[in-house]
């Protein structure tokens, strides 16, 4: 159950709060990114700060070849009360998330204790509800809002089952074991 | 002006103004050179080649999205490609052609205009319109981006 996974020293930055950036990602606007602590991002994770605010929960876990990117709207602001003009929508992560490798995010908002697939497709302004799973390979057209404790899949994706109660108790503990194991190679 | 991020050899690759090209983007022309148009948004992760000794040109008006892959294409004006398209080489593309979520495209094929193409490999014609109203939306994105990456 405890599979301990070691890492080269060399390879990842770490914070004082407790966020492990592999050196190979690319982050840009880190004034507007805000992360509570405790997150792993592994390599070539690309995430855009610069368009919108990011705020981020504890204990994410961010696989190889993510892309997370704000998306946009069009909509009033002060400047121009009258005229429509394009907005970037701020992106939030909960607590306790996976997102496995090579999946693209341009969500506005992803509740707690959710486990994003393999190779999927988060279109713009998804809203995804809290304790929910999303199966690989799945693509999700822009707009679509996952209601709480689903189970999301196919291509375009649908609501395909409940998950049972006890997904946020088992998401939590792996995810704290997983930060607990991720240690550096001696 | 254009807001490039990414790096790119600047002697065979030529930007048109108000293009926006985002990080981690690979343009490589080994011999021939790469021509891009005015007003094209190439995303994050995109890879364009081109292996020939003629040039490749990219029209105006384009949208790359994230992890899109092109090779040895001359293509349009006013074309959307989605999120990782792959198009394989000496095809041509004319303009106003919509590329779904994950299409791919098979080597020497000829699109018309105003073509849609999904996953898997259907390919629909849609009765002809007005592009107006899709470049007014591109080039105000792309004055919203330069706008933002020129604050620093």
């Amino acid at each position: 159950m405890d599979s301990i996974i070691q890492y080269d020293k060399s390879e990842f930055h770490e914070t004082s709060s407790g966020i492990k950036i592999s050196k190979k990602s690319i982050i840009k606007g880190t004034e507007q990114i805000n992360v509570s602590g405790r997150c792993i991002f592994f390599n070539d994770v690309i995430l855009r700060g610069d368009l919108a605010k990011v705020s981020i929960g504890k204990y994410l876990v961010v696989h190889e070849k993510v892309t997370l990117k704000p998306s946009y709207t069009y909509g009033y602001t002060k400047e121009s009360p009258t005229k429509k003009v394009i907005k970037f929508l701020p992106l939030m992560i909960s607590d306790y998330v996976e997102i496995e490798s090579s999946s693209i995010i341009q969500a506005t908002k992803i509740g707690t204790c959710t486990s994003i697939g393999k190779n999927c497709y988060i279109s713009h302004r998804c809203v995804i509800g809290e304790n929910s799973i999303i199966l690989d390979d799945s693509i999700l057209p822009p707009d679509t809002v996952v209601p709480a404790n689903s189970v999301f899949g196919g291509r375009p994706a649908v609501y395909i089952a409940e998950t049972p109660e006890s997904t946020a108790i088992i998401q939590k503990q792996k995810l704290v074991n997983f930060y607990k194991n991720f240690v550096p190679k001696s | 002006m254009s807001l490039i991020l990414s790096q790119i050899n600047k002697d065979n690759v030529k930007v048109g103004k108000g293009c926006c090209i985002a990080l981690g983007v690979q343009i490589i022309s080994e011999i021939g050179e790469i021509i891009i148009g005015d007003y094209t948004i190439i995303e994050e992760g995109c890879f364009i080649r081109n292996n020939h000794i003629k040039k490749m040109v990219i029209g105006s008006y384009n949208v790359f999205e994230i992890g899109c892959k092109v090779e040895n294409t001359n293509i349009g004006d006013c074309n959307v490609f989605e999120m990782r398209c792959i198009i394989e080489s000496d095809c041509t593309i004319e303009n106003n052609c919509r590329f779904g979520i994950n299409s791919r495209i098979p080597p020497k094929q000829n699109l018309p205009n105003f073509s849609r193409v999904y996953y898997p490999f259907n390919c629909l014609k849609v009765p002809p319109y007005d592009s107006s109203q899709h470049k007014e939306e591109i080039s105000e994105l792309c004055a919203a981006l330069f706008q933002i990456g020129s604050k620093k």
